[in-house]
């Protein structure tokens, strides 16, 4: 996908908004993503968004609230884990010749609902899916919320590789250090390893500052041909190789492959590190990238990322991210925008723009130095390659 | 460890207050009913593919392994053991505010499936790898889910 590129980004920033409709959300970003890189409203004729009403905003809506006119339109599931599957279906669209500009919308409102888990949350119902839950809720066991989830794993992986939870602080206090240096972050207060250890439990071995923080966000992405971008006001960002989402019996979007968690019978997890597809299409390796942006739910993630894509060991990146490793300055910054831990849970639209803004050098005091190679990755498998 | 299967029948515990299960318990598709209605009589059935013979999760209307649909309702042929646990220390659900904090168990049944279930042992932290015997947790309306105790607990 070497001849996609994104071309603008807006975001309305990530905070407490619940009087704003998704719709005028939407509208604030997707006019800033348009001033960002100087094209009009009537250049987009392709749109993916991600999640619907009523925490987001179906692609008709979208159209309609708008006025685009479109001739590519498609949408994710109501969940947060398809932010890459959004880009990638957009670069898609634009290399077969669907559209040649895709607005890529993440809109979310979430302070105006109860939290995920309680029997207000939009989508409750989810919970009884044939095959469970979609974090694997079950819930007459107690086993509810997608902490429930993130934590059941965490407590398998600590045992199957003999380490202790001590270590996973490093990635809140990493990511914090990260947003105190973003303006648009939502929690930029200074964390301590006190602090740290002084948060509660939610779902052991979780504490609060293992979860990410729920804010309400609107970010639009503008993806455009390579040559059109080049003529745009931005630097373009290439996004230069891709994977997609896994499944299957051994997957979980909450664990490492294989770790047996979602009431499943296989337990054979294999992490390909090195040899995932998306470095394999690009002849770089763990050792190429800059920054690496990860999906952070939950600060496990971080780890059984960082694992199953070879920049740490399996077993070991608990070990692997202490004195510094992931945070300002370290030798893999990770999340440098605060992730969703500390900028907001925006299901990988923040990372989004700040893996863009790294590429363009405008990420300012949290800059990483020489940026080239971004890598957006998950624990669920997928993954994209930026360039500049 | 290997039981005798036919003499398994598990002990039965009402979840505590006074809920119905209404807003908590799974969809069940009739086709996977059996594991449910057998809860109800005390025995723990999992299905067992007739082609592959491998034994899967209750949920599901097919063979993960081969595809297959045709398959038997087998009682457990091997102990439980903890696989991984977590305790809640908050309630998302008001069946729970009681009972916060509470630990959920994640129960596998010899190479086969792995079951959710709520801990009993109040007070006791969980071990992995520890063998566990299921019990049955009856609601007020007659849902019965599988919940989980010491091996040698009284009930
Ligand atoms: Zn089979």
């Amino acid at each position: 996908m070497k001849d996609v590129a994104i071309a603008g980004i807006g975001t309305i920033g990530f905070g407490k908004s619940p009087d704003l409709s998704a719709s005028a959300m939407a509208n604030r970003a997707f006019k800033a993503a348009l001033g960002d890189c100087g094209l009009a409203r009537e250049d987009v004729d392709g749109l993916v968004c991600h999640i619907g009403s009523p925490r987001g905003l179906d692609y008709d809506e979208i159209a309609a609230l708008l006025g685009l006119d479109l001739r590519y339109a498609s949408q994710t599931w109501a969940h947060g884990r398809f932010c890459g599957t959004v880009l990638q279906t957009a670069a898609m669209a634009i290399a077969n010749g669907l559209a040649e500009t895709v607005a890529c919308v993440g809109v979310f409102r979430n302070t105006a609902f109860s939290r995920p888990g309680t029997k207000g949350f939009p989508g409750f119902d989810e919970n009884f899916r044939e095959g469970g839950g979609p974090h694997a809720e079950t819930p007459h066991t107690g086993m509810i919320a997608p902490i429930g989830g993130a934590a059941m794993s965490f407590q398998r992986y600590l045992y199957e590789h003999d380490k202790t939870a001590e270590g996973l602080a490093a990635v809140a206090l990493s990511q914090r250090a990260h947003a105190s240096l973003n303006p648009l972050a939502y929690k930029q207060d200074p964390l301590s390893e006190d602090d740290y250890a002084a948060a509660p439990y939610i779902c052991e071995p979780l504490r609060r500052l293992d979860c990410s923080v729920p804010v309400d966000t609107g970010v639009v992405v503008l993806l455009t041909s390579l040559k059109r971008a080049e003529k745009l006001a931005q630097p373009p960002v290439r996004l230069s190789a891709f994977q997609g989402l896994s499944g299957g019996p051994n997957e979980f979007v909450f664990g490492r492959p294989g770790l047996g968690i979602h009431q499943r019978d296989r337990f054979a997890g294999t992490s390909l590190g090195a040899d995932e597809p998306v470095f394999a299409k690009s002849n770089l390796g763990p050792g190429d990238i800059d920054t690496l942006h990860c999906y952070d739910g939950f600060a496990p993630q971080v780890i059984w990322t960082l694992e199953r894509f070879g920049f740490a060991p399996v077993g070991q990146a608990l070990d692997w991210i202490q004195g510094g490793r992931i945070g300002p300055g370290g030798e893999l910054p990770v999340n440098t925008s605060g992730g969703h831990l500390s900028e907001g849970h925006s299901n990988g639209w923040g990372q989004t723009v700040e893996i863009v803004r790294q590429l363009r050098g405008t990420a300012g005091a949290r800059q990483v130095p020489n940026c080239r190679n971004a890598l957006w990755a998950t624990t669920f498998g997928d993954a994209i390659l930026y360039e500049n | 460890m290997k039981t005798d299967p036919t003499a398994q029948t598990l002990s039965f515990v009402d979840f505590p207050g006074e809920f119905s299960s209404h807003t908590v318990a799974p969809y069940i598709a009739p086709d996977c009913e059996v594991h449910y209605e057998a809860l109800k009589t005390g025995k723990l059935l999992f299905p067992n593919c007739a082609e592959c013979h491998r034994t899967g999760p209750p949920n599901g209307g097919c063979c993960p392994w081969c595809g297959s649909e045709e398959r038997s309702w087998q009682p457990a042929q091997t102990a439980p053991v903890i696989h991984s646990w977590v305790r809640y220390h908050r309630a998302y659900l008001p069946e729970f505010n009681d009972l916060v904090p509470y630990e959920v168990i994640a129960a596998r049944f010899g190479d086969g499936p792995v079951l959710f279930g709520r801990w009993l042992a109040d007070g006791v932290t969980p071990v992995i790898g520890t063998e566990i015997r299921p019990v049955v947790e009856r609601w007020t309306d007659g849902f019965c889910g599988v919940a989980f105790a010491q091996k040698d607990a009284k009930s």
